[in-house]
């Protein structure tokens, strides 16, 4: 219905730019939201399976602790830390604040060291 | 008092008056040219504001577009980040020290209200802030409004059925786990 124009102009695509901490990490916030955003449909359907019992559950907690099970789990948990700690990145950014170049990259380091230290310590907690 | 003097100050307050008679003059302008500018805008071309508010009704309808709706999404966006903050620290090392125990443990501890609540706050708040962001997401990158439109609703169908499950499934454990 809404006949829209196919000739507006479009900014270059992704490769056209040369990778930097700010646009890599801007990538990968919206790469680990996606990783989450399935992760928290698995979550709901771990819940269901314990509730289910029998071999929904049985089968659910032999592919969790299968070795593809513990990487996907560790890959979800360093998505979780990296999104959490680029989130409140973001938080302060809507909030007018950390703007200067020097500070942007800064924070991009101390999010990714967060996201390590958090998925560190949760393994070993998982592990011990 | 000398008549100079008078003279004098009677000058003053006339040129004062004048000033003011000027800014009033001034002001008055400027309200003119406010209030031109404000008719000008008005009156361009009024079937433009029609087609504006009929493309604004149409896109409101479809869901599409700047139907209005997206500075809300994006405040539901930050609201429901903030509270994922501390509810994601309490799932990170809560939730997967269970790994190690057997489903049964599992299910006793999702089982305790407490867990229950607050495991059911993080499902829900996360499927509704991924919600959004999956959806701003497909916006971006689906170009043909119907797919647009379809994945969309998808996403949306998606989460509400894992929101559902969490809901009933944590029900159910909770009755168990109080029932004995
Ligand atoms: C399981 C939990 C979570 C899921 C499923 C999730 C998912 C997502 C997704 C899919 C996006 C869209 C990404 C994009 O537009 O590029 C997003 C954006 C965002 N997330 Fe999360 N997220 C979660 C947790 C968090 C947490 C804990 C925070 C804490 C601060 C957070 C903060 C944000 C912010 C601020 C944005 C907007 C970023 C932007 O403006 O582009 N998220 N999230």
């Amino acid at each position: 219905m809404t006949a829209r124009s196919t000739t507006r102009p479009l900014s270059p695509h992704l490769q056209h730019y040369r990778p930097e901490i700010t646009s890599i990490l801007s990538v990968l916030h919206r790469a680990t939201g996606i990783v989450l955003g399935l992760g928290a449909v698995g979550l709901a359907w771990w819940i269901t399976a314990l509730a289910l019992g029998g071999s929904a559950q049985s089968v659910t907690h032999w592919l969790l602790t299968s070795w593809l099970g513990y990487l996907a789990l560790f890959g979800w948990t360093f998505a979780l830390g990296f999104h959490l700690c680029n989130g409140v990145r973001h938080l302060f950014w809507d909030a007018g604040m950390g703007f200067e170049m020097d500070s942007v990259r800064r924070s991009g380091k101390a999010a990714v060291g967060g996201a390590l230290l958090l998925t560190v310590i949760v393994w070993i907690v998982v592990i011990v | 008092m000398s008549d100079a003097k008078n003279t004098d100050k009677k000058s003053k307050a006339d040129d004062a008056a004048k000033d003011t008679a000027k800014n009033d003059d001034q002001q008055h302008q400027n309200d003119k040219q406010k209030d031109e500018i404000k008719v000008a805008r008005t009156q361009t071309d009024p079937s433009l504001l029609t087609r504006l508010a009929q493309r604004t009704a149409y896109r409101r309808a479809t869901a599409l577009g700047a139907s209005g709706t997206g500075a809300a999404i994006w405040t539901v966006q930050r609201m429901t980040a903030l509270a994922l903050i501390p509810l994601a620290l309490w799932f990170l090392v809560s939730i997967l020290s269970m790994l190690h125990a057997p489903a049964t443990t599992a299910a006793a501890w999702l089982g305790a209200p407490w867990n229950a609540a607050l495991i059911g706050a993080f499902v829900l708040v996360a499927l509704r802030h991924g919600t959004i962001g999956f959806r701003v997401i497909l916006e971006d990158y689906v170009h043909s409004e119907g797919w647009r439109v379809a994945s969309i609703a998808l996403v949306y169908a998606i989460a509400a059925l894992s929101a559902l499950a969490t809901v009933v499934g944590l029900a159910v454990l909770i009755f168990t786990h109080i029932g004995g």
